[in-house]
């Protein structure tokens, strides 16, 4: 009897679990996997509309090709958005794969706090998803345009400012990390910018800068040139380029220099009463390209070229510190933040009063750049009757 | 019956894992802001003292544990009536880590799923291991410590690259009165619960090294808080670590290493999973061991069931929401004082007395 | 917890043998005698009865009793039957029987008894019964002698370095092996014997002052409560011996090899060979030996250990991919990488059964196959390897029964679950539990199979000794033999779980110093 009723009681648990469970059970391909989405504003209506790049297959034969949908959805605000593309697709969307996220100008400018929310709080949005700001008047049109290289152009994207590791042209932030510098104090937001370029006849996208943001608000765009020595400063450099001209004079023979390492030590100081900040940049490079035929390699010349790179290097980075605080006034390069952590007391007395003294902060600039190697070639190919000269 | 046997390496083991079983993802006692390693190094210095209370008290009556002490001490009635209240405690922290998984595992990842199911099968699990006795959850955690503090501590040096040690200063610029706030919180949960263990560690196979024991324990296991926090202030930036509920798991989501390391967060639920089970199963058999004790039930494993289930029943009505849960983890400081510091010091001066009178 | 399921034994219901002493008397009439052992072995056609007289003292007159084709003809004939009847010397006056016992039968081993019940046993166990006129005592003597197979390696448990005999199904053979590899007096063998009709003879083996006293006391309580019919191989014992009865996993070890039972008896285990089958068991048996070969001790130690370690994976590997797999893709998707996601949601397409039938079904299909191929003359193997590679596996992917990734995941399942094959009955079930568990709650139910897997196996005892013990206290000594074995020279000490005294083993210093 004892064993009747034993089983009884675990056929009855085991039959509540089987009949009643699997309340989170969804076959992967029940879902529509969401590779990226845009998020445009309605102004007319005030609502959001949500343009979601979606994993589709096409069946060739046996197999089941991945490509890529475009559904778009109008809410109220964005959850809403999202929900109602079940009134669009059979398959519920599944946002855990999303990788990129591209903010319209609009939406932008209105503020983006609203907008990060939903990829903060919901547990299927990953926080480590790339945030976009689109060029272009929309952000759905970035997700319109065709593909270089893979099917999927949100991928694509995500892969593009992955691979801005050996190129140095974008600031590559992730959600969080937006949130945390939205959060802090003494810095702003810098959010990579992507607008549509032409590409042998085919209309794609491209990376195109920077956008520089106020508290949460877009109020500007920087170059993709201009950028980089951003990133100098932020320290946020792996790999890259520097072009040195010859001379100021010759602007035809470039030498261009690959960055191996660089690392930028940023300190505030505190003289009489002035806040100056202290950037020290140290860079290792190589020699990638010579158009000169004069010998770089050789001592003395190597020594002018790391003068000459090391100058330029410098103008280059004190322009860009000078053209946000003349023409932008946000403190992206979170120099407010580097005061606040060390010199905290300081902070306390200027900090409410940081927006103000950013806009004619003393920067000193020391660059220090070795070259390294010079890449298979010990000489420049020159001709025959310069080699004589030399 | 045989007598249960525990050993020191494994005492340790468990205390460690007690010590960070729920800690290890709860954003708990948020004030304290980037000095929150400040804090926690301040509460393993005050948890000290309890530390050497709650030790001399088990090895002033060796092989007996707190329920026979208080009734040794306070005499039968006021004893049981003591006891009664180490038992609510134990059985209602139990309950309380019962459900802080269940919370967990339906904020993160499961949704749909009712709480009740997560909570029936852990609970399960740990009526199972609390009634197979405090030997087999002493072997668990000597088996599953030195993998799980590996794979707990790899992601720390993975997580480098994305580390900024800006975050954590400036240290201590703020007052010190959150700080120390905060260290209460890390002084009441997770360090001083520690205190359940004197219904436990009689069990030790060397007497003489309890304190030793706790001392290791505590500090292993404050250790490893400790790295796990400044971890993930260093990754996450201060900000986000406290807005989060549950920070320890974004900052290891945040972890990629190239394209085949990432998504790893799975590594720290299944490290909270163990630590739950075996903080729950120490709580349950802590309990039952006391209503034993009171009712003079010989074997406590006969009603380890219906306290397992009743257990179960109280974390799933416990709170009625996530917000409610971390209102509660602010209020338990206050809650626990009489547990952790009050009684166990009057007990001690008491039987101190007592043995000075007899001699 | 599989304890409390273990049914008390209910009072009054044994298993009885027919007393025959009660029913019959010796008495000193042969041929009263002669009838009464006809009564009692009746239609039973192999029973002989021979009988005979002295050429000169006619007066004495025996018989013999034996079962054909249990007994040497030869030996009947030559030492038993031919010195009676011929004998000149027997003394007629004193004690006849005394003086055949004494001058005329040529044998090494003799019994003389008056209980019946003993001849009857001792004739159907193939000794040879001699009844004289007037005599109430029987003279049993030994003239057994039936077929064997002849040693060879055993099939389940080969190896590329290491002795190649293995045991047969002849108990005294079986002793011989085992007696070969140890040679020393402090090795014990008592006799028991167990089953009331088949009346089996087992033989515990160990070594004394290495054995616990312990262990070998709980083993003989255990062997003595064992009340049943008939033991046909060790594998009912085990079942019947064993700690937990609804457990998955075995607490008393088997194996084919004397030179793995002498290696367990070395290391203080108990052993216990069971006439009539080639398997020997050895107690006590804790998890980690499902993980040890007796080769891993004869080659090289790296090898082994990467063996062994492997060994340990394929366990892991075969209870939980299918769990882990079907939680990943149904529950937890955010977890898998995005390309593999996109392309196992791009292998899903279409497909009819949810991820979790699928793997059932799969699963039920491969122990089809491997369940057909045991039972199977070797020969029609290959035949079987196509329709399970091509027809069931290509064919069902292509026909979009189920996808590719899971005819993977299940053939990796399944081959790793191939590695171990003692293991196979716990891990056919684990693995489904498991499987059972991800599909309710993803991979917090499949953690909570291996918490309930690990609660169970710590809780496990096999004879008083841990199931896990070596494996939970890091003690490097205890670890050196578990998922690697260090080299020889290191394994200075016997486990110190079972062998409680005389710990040393081995003093060698290693080749050169």
């Amino acid at each position: 009897m004892k064993h009747v009723r034993r089983m009884l009681f675990s056929l009855i648990l085991i039959s509540n679990m089987l009949l009643c469970g699997c309340w989170n059970y969804h076959d992967i391909e029940k879902y529509s996997l969401v590779l990226g989405f845009a998020i445009d504003r309605n102004e007319q209506e005030n609502s959001y509309l949500l343009t979601a790049e979606v994993l589709d297959f096409e069946m060739s034969g046996k197999e089941a090709k991945p490509t890529s949908k475009l559904i778009e959805s109008k809410g109220n605000s964005v959850f809403d958005a999202i929900r109602n593309m079940l009134k669009l697709t059979e398959k519920r969307l599944y946002w855990g794969h999303a990788d990129t996220v591209i903010f319209s100008q609009d939406i932008a400018k209105e503020g983006i706090i609203p907008v990060l929310d939903l990829i903060f709080r919901d547990a299927e949005m990953r926080e480590e998803m790339h945030v976009v700001i689109s060029k272009e008047k929309t952000a759905k049109e970035l997700l319109e345009q065709q593909t270089m290289i893979s099917t999927l152009r949100s991928t694509e994207i995500d892969r593009i400012l992955n691979s801005q590791g050996s190129l140095a042209k974008a600031p590559v932030v992730e959600a969080y990390e937006l949130i945390n510098e939205l959060e802090g104090e003494g810095i702003s937001a810098a959010l990579p910018a992507m607008g549509i370029a032409t590409n042998a006849g085919k209309k794609t996208v491209e990376l195109m800068g920077t956008a520089l943001f106020k508290s949460d608000k877009l109020i500007g765009f920087i170059d993709s040139e201009e950028t980089k020595y951003f990133l100098f400063v932020i320290n946020k450099v792996n790999r890259g380029l520097l072009i040195q001209n010859e001379s100021p004079e010759n602007q035809m023979n470039k030498i261009t220099l690959e960055i191996f390492k660089t690392k930028t030590k940023t300190k505030p100081e505190y003289y009489d009463g002035k806040v100056v900040m202290d950037i020290d940049i140290k860079t290792e490079v190589a020699i990638a390209e010579m158009e000169t035929s004069m010998d770089y390699i050789k001592d003395v010349n190597r020594s002018k070229l790391k003068k000459d790179a090391e100058a330029s290097l410098k103008s280059s980075v004190k322009n860009i510190i000078k053209k946000i605080q003349d023409n932008y006034d946000t403190d992206i390069f979170g120099f407010g933040m580097l005061v606040s952590a060390n010199m905290p007391s300081l902070w306390d007395s200027i900090g409410p009063d940081w927006d103000h003294l950013f806009k004619k902060l003393d920067v000193n600039v020391n660059v220090d750049i070795s070259i390294r190697n010079s890449a298979l070639v010990s000489k420049s190919i020159r001709k025959e009757s310069i080699r004589k000269e030399n | 019956m045989e007598r249960e046997i525990i050993s020191t390496k494994q005492g340790t083991f468990m205390m460690v894992i007690f010590v960070i079983g729920s800690s290890i993802v709860l954003g708990s006692s948020v004030e304290a802001k980037q000095d929150i390693w400040i804090a926690i190094v301040v509460a393993l210095f005050m948890s000290l003292p309890m530390l050497f209370v709650y030790s001399k008290l088990l090895t002033s009556f060796p092989g007996k544990n707190l329920y026979y002490i208080l009734e040794e001490v306070f005499g039968k009635v006021a004893g049981k009536i003591i006891s009664l209240l180490y038992v609510w405690y134990s059985f209602h922290l139990g309950a309380l880590v019962l459900r802080n998984f269940s919370e967990f595992v339906q904020v993160i990842s499961l949704p749909e799923t009712p709480q009740t199911i997560i909570i029936i099968f852990l609970g399960l699990v740990c009526l199972w291991a609390a009634k197979a006795g405090i030997e087999i959850i002493g072997r668990w955690t000597a088996f599953i410590f030195p993998v799980g503090w590996f794979v707990l501590l790899i992601t720390i040096p993975l997580s480098m690259s994305k580390m900024h040690l800006i975050n954590i200063k400036p240290v201590l610029h703020n007052d010190l009165k959150p700080v120390l706030s905060s260290a209460f919180s890390f002084f009441t949960f997770p360090f001083a619960e520690t205190v359940i263990f004197t219904t436990v560690f009689n069990t030790l196979r060397n007497k003489k090294k309890t304190f030793k024991v706790y001392l290791s324990g505590t500090v292993v296991g404050g250790a490893i808080i400790l790295l796990l926090s400044v971890r993930n202030i260093l990754v996450l930036g201060v900000h986000i670590t406290t807005d989060l509920y549950f920070p320890s798991y974004m900052a290891v989501r945040t972890l990629s290493i190239g394209d085949f390391i990432q998504r790893t967060e799975i590594t720290v639920a299944t490290f909270y999973t163990i630590g739950v089970f075996i903080k729950a199963s120490v709580c349950l058999y802590a309990a039952s061991k006391g209503v034993a004790k009171i009712l003079n039930i010989e074997k406590s494993s006969q009603i380890v069931a219906p306290i397992g289930f009743l257990m179960m029943n109280l974390a799933c009505i416990v709170y009625s929401s996530t917000m409610e849960m971390f209102d509660w983890i602010n209020t338990y400081k206050y809650y626990a004082i009489p547990f952790q510091i009050i009684i166990p010091v009057i007990t001690l001066i008491i039987a101190k007395i007592k043995f000075y009178v007899k001699n | 917890m599989f304890n409390r399921f273990k049914k008390k034994k209910s009072k009054g219901h044994e298993v009885k043998q027919k007393d025959v002493s009660i029913d019959y008397m010796l008495t000193n009439s042969l041929q009263r005698n002669i009838e009464l052992m006809k009564e009692i072995f009746n239609s039973d056609d192999t029973f002989i009865t021979r009988q005979f007289e002295n050429m000169q003292n006619k007066n004495i007159k025996g018989c013999i009793f034996f079962i054909e084709g249990m007994v040497n003809n030869e030996i009947i004939n030559e030492n038993i039957i031919k010195p009676i009847v011929i004998s000149t010397s027997i003394n007629v006056k004193n004690n006849v029987i005394d003086s055949i016992l004494q001058h005329v039968i040529f044998s090494n081993s003799v019994e003389r008894t008056s209980e019946i019940n003993k001849v009857v046993e001792s004739i159907a166990r193939g000794d040879t019964a001699l009844f004289l006129e007037g005599s109430g005592e029987v003279l049993i003597i030994s003239a057994k002698g039936w077929q064997t197979r002849a040693i060879s390696e055993p099939e389940g448990e080969k190896v590329i370095r290491g002795p190649r005999e293995g045991f047969t199904e002849s108990l005294l053979i079986n002793l011989t092996l085992l007696r070969r590899k140890l040679i020393t007096p402090d090795l014990k063998l008592n006799y028991k014997v167990i089953g009331v009709k088949s009346r089996t003879r087992v033989c515990i083996c160990y070594i004394n002052g290495i054995a616990n006293d312990k262990i070998l006391k709980e083993l003989n309580k255990r062997l003595d409560n064992i009340d049943i019919d008939g033991i046909m191989d060790s594998g009912t014992i085990s079942e019947l011996i064993k700690d937990s009865p609804l457990s998955p996993f075995k607490t008393v070890g088997s194996t084919e090899r004397p030179d793995i039972l002498a290696a367990k008896l070395l290391e203080g285990r108990i052993g216990v060979i069971v006439d009539g089958t080639p398997v020997a068991m050895t107690v006590p048996f804790v998890f980690i030996e499902y993980f040890q070969a007796n080769e891993d001790y004869y080659i090289n130690f790296y090898f082994s250990s990467i063996s062994r370690l492997l060994r340990v994976f394929c366990f892991m590997l075969t209870i939980s991919l299918p769990a882990v797999f079907v939680a990943l893709i149904t529950f937890h998707q955010e977890m898998v990488p995005t390309p593999l996601a996109i392309s196992l949601s791009a292998a899903r397409q279409i497909v009819p059964f949810p991820a979790v039938v699928g793997a059932f079904l799969l699963l039920i299909v491969f122990e089809i196959l491997r369940e057909t191929g045991t039972r199977m003359p070797t020969n029609l193997g290959q035949a079987l390897g196509i329709v399970g590679a091509v027809i069931l596996g290509q064919a069902a992917v292509e026909a979009k029964f189920t996808s590719a990734p899971m005819v993977i995941i299940v053939a990796l399942t399944g081959i790793s679950g191939l590695a171990l094959p003692r293991l196979k009955g716990a891990v056919i079930v684990i693995r489904l539990i498991f499987l059972l568990f991800a599909s309710f709650i993803g991979l917090y139910g499949f953690m909570f199979g291996v918490i309930g897997l690990l609660n169970h196996l710590f809780e496990l005892r096999s004879f008083g000794v841990p199931y896990m013990l070596s494996l939970m206290n890091l003690d490097p000594q205890d670890l050196q033999d578990t998922s690697v074995r260090v080299p020889w020279m290191y394994m200075k000490y016997r486990p110190k779980f079972i062998a409680l005294n005389n710990r040393i083993r081995n003093a060698s210093e290693g080749g050169k110093k």
